[in-house]
């Protein structure tokens, strides 16, 4: 009876381990059944495209949720840098100068944010929730709720472009994900989150500068929003005042849905990844096998309590 | 003691097997309680005592072995199934809940005097206070929140709890773990009263003396089984650490060369702040210096100020010769003052990050290097497993979490981060709390080492024994000063409880 439990402990550690890539690779392998044009390049360089802004804003809010904390504001804060990029181009700046307006402006609420949080001690929740709604205030005041016109092609290159015939979108993903996992994983700074995270009271003890660290996370999360902004904006061809929020929800369930990832409930940049790929793989799927568009919203949401669950089955022995 | 002739056995445990994922926790275990006992458990850490008691109380299941309860065979599957056998558990933190009242908390898990559907709250505290006057707290307030009270006040509270559900069997791990030996008397007397009534009490400790001072039989346990019961006027002190460790333990302290040198190492003048008034002394080179004092007397309160922890209001810090000043912690620390923290757990390490990243946490920064600047993980392994060899850490790896540690061993690890650093002052705050006795001989031992190395070394505690056994000169704080300072070899416990509790001195 004694080795019976052991294997069964040792199937419930795999499939917390494992579980939530083998349910992906299962969705790959039924949808590629189910409908043969789901398996082909084109399709995946469009995944790509479609979760260019999910992934960005995804590990925007890992960064948040590793500090402890939570963001709130980063679908805002993306809409509004991204609509202040579109109106700077529009009012003739170049394109790599729009862009430069988009991470400064993310820049900005981040580090109010991390001010507001580390500094005045507001409880992270409410700090970026009172800032979000600042920013969406911003949106609506700058453009009447209309749309803002007036991108030029170099600019919806980035969600539309290929270089030498791999999507611009795949490489800015490529790019993000290689700087973000070496920085969390490999430098003191992005180990400092972790500890802050886990334990802001010994990190205090141990001489970490927790204040500070916790305003660059959310420094970090901002320039991601400003990024993520300028994507969304790109992929529509104008600035769009409510593309940026909706975004929120499915930012944190990718990264929860991540730190169901090979790590049992640690928040990491592999992992958000997955959970990108994992919910515009479904998404993806769904549109092609022309399943009703609501059916994704309760597709997504069981999906994120299955894996979340089962990452968290059995955590309380502990 | 009329008890052994008595001995109606109220519960019975025989070969209880409990096994963890690759540990077996417990191995035929067979214990008795006897009615109206106090039975202590003893054992080092990681010995399966706290597991054996959360069978008892339904909050771990066994995989095998029966418990009687009054001759009847039970099954114990949850908390609530204990509780209605009588067998009440009191959590280590006492599980109240701090920002409510004494009498929500007292009422909390059975029904509140109502009348229709409003709570009579005029009967509530009646009731508590009722109780509370039992047990002698006649000073609690239950209109008043729990975090009002002393720790020592709230346990009392909870065991009374208990009582008043008709709790026979009282289950107590390591209750006087946060307590100063003042409130500890409370808690003995309240506990002694609760036996005449005949509850029986289930006791774990680390501390010996308590045994026997208040228990009438003891268990040892050591590596998952029982290896001792016996009548405690029947056994030695001495016998139960050889029983607990397997081995003998001649002396507990370890001796050390005693003979200060002149040098003088670090020099506390005046130092003042909202705790402490007017703090003034010299550590030589060479020496422990100890401190010790009830709670609040502004021991814990001058380290926080030592280690930059809380700001000074005025006086000055001399380390062999110059001033040192700084702001914060950080500052403390590039001076080399570190502190190692009373709790582990919350101030002292990240639990969820392994032994190697919480060595090598404090010294993070230095062991990056390169464009774009990365930790040199090579390095960072190396200086871990030097300290593993060098403590004998016990771990099963270096990438383990130290959640998976037990208490010593995560101790020797706060040790490794901060000496890990260039410390000159280790501030120790109570280290050997929840450690056992081989582990603890194996730290003081430590520490002997670093003092020899020129380290200054100021040890925290509350245990006089220890600090006797351990210092060379022991500093007794009583409301915020500096009430004097006794050098170990001409002083006893008796002299010094009286300068704790401002008898002598000042």
């Amino acid at each position: 009876m004694l080795k019976e439990k052991k294997g069964n402990e040792f199937l419930l550690s795999l499939l917390k381990k494992y579980g939530t890539l083998a349910a992906l690779v299962t969705v790959i392998c039924v949808f590629s059944l189910l409908e043969p044009r789901f398996f082909s390049v084109t399709n995946f360089y469009n995944i790509a495209r479609q979760i260019t802004v999910l992934f960005i804003l995804g590990v925007a809010e890992t960064y948040a949720l590793i500090d402890g904390e939570i963001d709130l504001s980063i679908g805002w804060v993306a809409g509004l840098a991204g609509i202040l990029a579109v109106a700077a181009q529009a009012e003739g700046y170049s394109t790599s100068m729009a862009i430069l307006i988009a991470l400064i402006i993310g820049l900005l609420f981040g580090l109010c944010n991390g001010f507001l949080i580390a500094v005045i001690g507001i409880e992270s929740f409410i700090a970026t929730l009172g800032l979000g709604q600042i920013a969406n205030g911003l949106i609506f005041l700058y453009t009447k709720g209309a749309p803002v016109i007036g991108l030029r092609e170099n600019f919806m290159y980035l969600a539309w472009g290929k270089v030498s015939g791999i999507p611009v979108p795949l490489l800015i993903i490529l790019v993000i994900f290689l700087i973000a996992y070496y920085h969390l994983k490999y430098t003191s700074s992005g180990r400092f989150f972790y500890a802050i995270g886990y334990n802001p009271e010994a990190s205090l003890m141990s001489g970490l500068n927790v204040k500070t660290l916790k305003i660059l996370s959310f420094a970090i999360t901002g320039l991601l929003c400003g990024m993520g902004g300028v994507i969304i904006m790109a992929r529509l061809g104008s600035g769009q005042p409510t593309a940026g929020p909706g975004y929120l929800l499915n930012a944190i369930a990718v990264a929860y849905l991540g730190a169901s990832v090979l790590k049992e409930g640690e928040f990491h940049t592999l992992g958000t990844l997955v959970g990108a790929v994992f919910i515009g793989t479904i998404i993806n799927g769904l549109t092609i096998l022309n399943v009703q568009y609501y059916y994704q919203f309760i597709a997504t949401g069981m999906l994120l309590l299955i894996a979340v669950g089962l990452a968290s089955m059995g955590k309380k022995k502990q | 003691m009329s008890l052994q002739n008595q001995s109606t056995t109220v519960l019975k445990v025989s070969n209880i097997s409990k096994r963890f994922p690759g540990v077996q926790a417990l191995l035929d275990v067979n214990f008795s309680l006897y009615k109206g006992e106090i039975h202590a458990i003893a054992g080092e850490n990681g010995a399966g005592k706290s597991t054996f008691v959360k069978i008892l109380a339904g909050l771990i299941k066994k995989d095998s072995g029966t418990i009687m309860r009054n001759n009847i065979p039970v099954e114990i599957h949850t908390n609530l199934d204990a509780t209605k056998l009588g067998i009440s558990f009191v959590h280590q933190d006492f599980g109240l809940i701090p920002q409510m009242k004494i009498a929500e908390n007292f009422y909390l898990g059975t029904a509140f005097p109502i009348k229709k559907t409003k709570i009579q709250w005029h009967i509530a505290y009646a009731e508590t206070s009722v109780w509370l006057n039992k047990f002698g707290l006649n000073k609690i307030d239950p209109r008043k929140p729990v975090s009002f009270f002393s720790p020592a006040q709230a346990q009392i509270f909870t065991i009374t709890k208990a009582f008043s559900r008709n709790a026979e069997i009282l289950i107590l791990d390591e209750p006087t773990a946060s307590l100063t030996s003042e409130e500890k008397d409370i808690l003995f007397q309240a506990l002694l009263h609760m036996k005449d009534q005949g509850i029986s009490i289930v006791f774990i400790t680390h501390k010996l003396e308590e045994i026997s001072e208040i228990a009438d039989r003891v268990t040892v346990m050591r590596d998952g089984k029982v290896i001792n019961t016996s009548w405690v006027k029947d056994i030695t002190v001495g016998s139960i650490i050889k029983f607990m460790t397997g081995k003998d333990v001649g002396a507990k302290y370890p001796k050390r060369n005693l003979a200060l040198k002149d040098t003088i190492a670090l020099q506390v003048k005046h130092l003042i702040s909202k705790k402490v008034k007017n703090i003034n002394f010299d550590i030589y080179a060479g020496e422990i210096f100890g401190i010790i004092g009830l709670v609040a007397s502004g021991r814990t309160e001058f380290a926080r100020i030592l280690c930059g922890v809380d700001p000074l209001e005025s006086g000055k810090i001399i380390l062999f010769n110059n001033e040192i000043k700084f702001r914060n912690i950080r500052e403390a620390i590039e001076k080399g003052i570190c502190l190692v923290p009373e709790d582990r757990r919350i101030q002292g390490l990240i639990m969820d990050f392994s032994v190697c990243e919480n060595t090598v946490l404090t010294i993070l920064k230095r062991l990056c290097y390169g464009f774009l600047p990365h930790i040199d993980k090579r390095k960072a392994r190396k200086i871990t497993q030097e300290f593993i060899d060098k403590f004998s850490i016990k771990v099963q790896n270096m990438d383990q979490k130290v959640k998976f540690l037990s208490g010593g061993n995560q101790q020797k690890v706060v040790l490794s981060k901060w000496l890990s650093t260039k410390v000159k002052v280790l501030v120790l705050d109570e280290v050997t709390k929840g450690i056992d006795v081989a582990t603890k001989t194996e730290i003081y031992k430590i520490l002997n080492r670093l003092v020899e190395q020129g380290m200054v070394i100021i040890m925290i505690s509350s245990e006089v024994p220890e600090i006797l056994g351990v210092c060379n000169r022991i500093g007794v704080f009583y409301k915020g000063q500096l009430q004097g300072i006794l050098e170990a070899e001409k002083t006893n416990e008796e002299e010094i409880l009286k300068f704790m509790f401002g008898m002598r001195g000042a």
